[in-house]
């Protein structure tokens, strides 16, 4: 028997809590540690994953059947680089700051598992509105996901939030601070303590299921 | 067919991606090309302000190999004749995260003219510090070869980026070296482009010869910036000594001679601390001069050096001297010496005469002068007080002048200068403050007015004034002809006295120390003006001749407080006489050593001891010190 195909709502919400790719496929982790330093550079890096999956999810999923299988992954890549390298070039022309800021892992979405991951496990077999769909969605929990960790990140190393210079929030005086947290290691003691409050909260969530 | 339809679609792929890419490619290139351009444009006058945009030129030089030094761009910057005026160089490195970017002038004598990080994304907190502008200020006016040598400060707690830094200085000093090569600033060259940093390179130095002596403000050259016609600034060099006493601060300040405000300062040379006092040399502790009113300056309203308060201090008081200097030479304002702000206290005054060097010493008297009208009789005494102030927070001093007159009446008080917490001493400084006690006699009860928020400050200037009325009245001499006969008592043979105390160690009950001379003006004894305590606390004042070979000359009583005419109830048989000043007692005094006096007991009196016995301590006490102090070489 076919598996039912999924309505496009649940094609374009899967990727925000149900599979988000940061909590619980773990993909894209390159970024997801190295980026969320600051809020400001995780929705950045999350607009330029969402522009690329996008248009690399529509892409591919259009010339799906005239690809061969053999060559599938080569050709998934050259897409992917190219609308990569176009994004990259696109930032440094209009948001130089911002492409500064994100430095080389702008060029290291090439290989965020996240999107060569759609690419093969859902553009390439399914229709461009869904792909379509699909990117959005991953892509936007993808950005919803490095975006708490360097909300927490940034508030708890910095004291304080500041988006695009114009927009600060500040909380914390600065002998409260733990530095640690923007440096690198604070990326995965942050990481690791989201993951198990999320991991927690589905658990109480089976096993109430399971009462019920 | 497969393997076909596989090449077919890889090379559509990629044929079209290129597109794709080219297309982007040939929109953005120009955007990224001019903002490149144009943040150049904008950083170059901050990296090299000497260029001058109308007859300058820049060129890129696009003749030399850059290889794998890290450097992307030399633009030459050539004045109107050609000649090569200084290079900014575009650097790239690899720092602990990312590609860093800076740009960094410098000039045809291998000084850097300016430092900008264009680019970085390294560890905010750590590598990120190279783009906070206070880490680019060291570089100006440093030369190229000390930042090769990598004597510049790196960036707190990122090693990794700081070394990669300093490499690529060295990279930049070796290919600069190499390629351009350079010839170094004299220091004269040097010490006058920081000169010309500080006004501007519109203005023209020219050294200055003021009418005061500047050595007496601290100021140890003194120039002005004219733009042809008039003198636009002033440059003070100044010297001052800081926290180490064996070395001395130098540094530049320059007024804007229209407005009086501070163009900017910078120091030259510092003998402090490293990592203290010697931060005076960073120019971020000179951050605050710029825009300054000479009243700010004067008031020490400025951040100092985190940690260096005694060189802070002392660089706040130089800053007091400038300020008076520069009132009076270009202000033409009255100079604030003593003698000039005395009149205030002695309106009527022809002239003042410092006798400082003739008096004792007192703690907190900084000078006396005594003050003549015009006919060339004494009007009284001006008294120049410095003492400790109150602040809890670092060492400060009051300095104020007090007079007093022939009668012993105060005639004013006026405050010369505080370094007190700025804004709550100002009242003391008012015309009026101080009126109160003016006419008031000395040994009466006087009123200053409380100054609210201030009142230690107020009780340390009181403590002074009674300080002074105490020394006034002790240790002054208030009656020549009183002393002058009682010196005459103590020292029959000698034709004259002259005070001599300031060559030895003040002791509290010497009053003074004359020595005796001959017709011949040679010294041929000594007297001792003192006091010593009585019966009932009185004070005993007398006078104590000693000759050249120690033998003890006359002991002179010069009040009469101690009487002997009731002492017999006490049991005083009446032996050494009925009148202490008469008594014999105090012939055992007389015609001997001192060091007999040392050597044997004197005896007391019995019944009329407490006054015998002050006596004997005051004159052991004498013959010690004058053991001790081997004065004239008695001893």
């Amino acid at each position: 028997m076919a598996r039912k195909q999924k309505s496009l709502s649940d094609v374009f919400t899967a990727g925000f809590f149900k599979q988000n790719p940061v909590f619980v496929q773990f993909l894209g982790m390159c970024p997801t540690l190295a980026v969320t330093g600051s809020v400001e550079s995780a929705i950045g890096m999350g607009a330029g994953v969402i522009f690329v999956l996008v248009l690399s999810n529509l892409i591919i999923s259009l010339i799906r059947s005239a690809v061969p299988r053999e060559v599938r992954i080569p050709i998934y890549i050259v897409v992917i680089a190219s609308f990569v390298t176009m994004l990259e070039m696109l930032m440094n022309a209009f948001v130089p700051d911002l492409a500064a800021q994100l430095g080389t892992f702008l060029s290291l979405i090439v290989v965020n598992c996240l999107i060569l991951g759609r690419a093969e496990a859902f553009a390439s077999k399914n229709g461009p509105v869904r792909s379509v769909l699909d990117g959005l969605g991953m892509g936007i929990g993808f950005t919803g996901g490095i975006t708490l960790l360097a909300f927490f990140r940034e508030l708890l190393g910095k004291g304080s939030i500041t988006i695009w210079g114009d927009f600060a929030l500040n909380l914390i005086p600065s002998d409260f601070q733990i530095s640690i947290l923007v440096a690198p290691a604070g990326a995965f003691l942050v990481f690791g303590i989201l993951v198990s409050q999320i991991n927690k909260i589905k658990l109480r969530r089976a096993e109430q299921g399971e009462v019920a | 067919m497969k393997p076909v339809k596989i090449v077919v679609m890889l090379l559509v792929v990629v044929l079209v991606s290129s597109v794709g890419v080219y297309f982007v490619e040939s929109i953005t290139t120009p955007i990224i090309e001019d903002r490149r351009a144009q943040e150049i444009e904008e950083a170059l006058q901050s990296i090299f302000p000497a260029i001058d945009g109308t007859t300058d030129t820049v060129t890129s030089d696009t003749d030399v190999d850059f290889g794998t030094t890290g450097i992307t761009d030399v633009l030459v910057i050539r004045d109107g004749d050609d000649n090569v005026k200084g290079y900014v160089y575009t650097m790239t490195f690899r720092g602990f995260s990312s590609e860093i970017i800076y740009l960094v002038g410098i000039d045809a004598a291998g000084a850097i003219t300016g430092y900008q990080t264009l680019q970085q994304n390294d560890t905010a907190g750590y590598g990120a510090q190279i783009a906070d502008e206070e880490n680019w200020t060291q570089f100006t006016g440093m030369s190229i070869e000390t930042a090769g040598n990598g004597d510049f400060d790196g960036l707190a707690g990122a090693t990794v980026t700081t070394n990669a830094w300093k490499s690529s200085f060295e990279t930049l000093f070796n290919f600069h070296l190499d390629t351009y090569g350079y010839t170094p600033m004299t220091d004269e060259q040097l010490l006058l482009q920081k000169k010309q940093t500080l006004v501007g390179n519109d203005l023209t130095i020219e050294s200055y010869t003021p009418d005061l002596a500047p050595g007496d403000y601290g100021i140890t050259a003194v120039d002005v910036a004219t733009d042809g016609t008039d003198n636009q600034a002033v440059i003070y060099t100044v010297e001052f000594v800081g926290y180490n006493a064996t070395g001395s601060n130098t540094y530049l300040i320059a007024f804007d001679l229209a407005t009086n405000e501070v163009l900017g300062g910078t120091a030259l040379s510092s003998d402090d601390t490293e990592g203290f006092g010697a931060l005076i040399l960073d120019n971020a502790n000179w951050a605050d001069f710029p825009g300054m009113s000479l009243e700010d300056a004067e008031d020490g309203n400025f951040d100092g050096i985190a940690g260096a308060t005694v060189t802070t201090l002392a660089w706040k008081q130089s800053l007091v001297d400038v300020g008076m200097f520069h009132r009076v030479e270009f202000l033409g304002e009255t100079p604030r010496t003593v003698e000039s702000l005395s009149e205030l206290l002695f309106p009527g005054a022809d002239r003042f005469t410092n006798v400082t060097s003739e008096k004792p010493f007192g703690t907190m008297i900084e000078g006396v002068y005594d003050v003549f009208d015009d006919l060339g009789a004494k009007l009284g005494t001006v008294y120049h007080v410095q003492t400790i102030g109150a602040s809890y927070a670092e060492l400060t001093t009051i300095e104020f002048l007090i007079g007093i007159d022939t009668a012993d009446n105060f005639t004013g008080f006026y405050m010369l200068d505080d370094s007190e917490t700025p804004g709550r001493a100002d009242a003391f400084y008012a015309d009026d403050y101080g009126d109160t006690i003016e006419g008031v006699a000395i040994t009466d009860d006087y009123e200053l007015d409380a100054v609210g928020g201030s009142t230690i400050t107020y009780n340390v200037i009181t403590a002074a004034i009674d300080e002074v009325v105490h020394y006034h009245q002790t240790k002054y001499i208030l009656l020549p002809e009183r002393i002058m006969d009682a010196l005459a008592e103590a020292y029959p043979g000698a034709v004259s006295f002259e005070s001599v105390y300031s060559d030895y160690d003040f002791d509290a009950t010497i009053n003074n120390l004359y020595a005796a001379k001959d017709g011949s003006d040679a010294v041929i004894g000594y007297v001792y003006y003192a006091t010593a305590t009585g019966y009932s606390g009185n004070i005993i004042e007398f006078m104590w001749g000693v000759d050249n070979s120690g033998v003890a000359q006359q002991l002179y009583i010069m009040n009469d407080t101690q009487s002997w005419d009731d002492a017999t109830y006490a049991g005083y048989d009446g032996a050494f006489g009925t009148d202490f000043n008469t008594s014999t007692w105090l012939d055992l005094f007389e015609g001997v050593t001192f060091q007999s006096i040392l050597d044997t007991e004197v005896i007391d009196a019995a019944g009329v001891s407490t006054t015998t016995g002050g006596m004997k301590v005051s004159l052991e006490r004498i013959a010690q010190y004058h053991a001790d102090q081997n004065v004239g070489g008695a001893s």
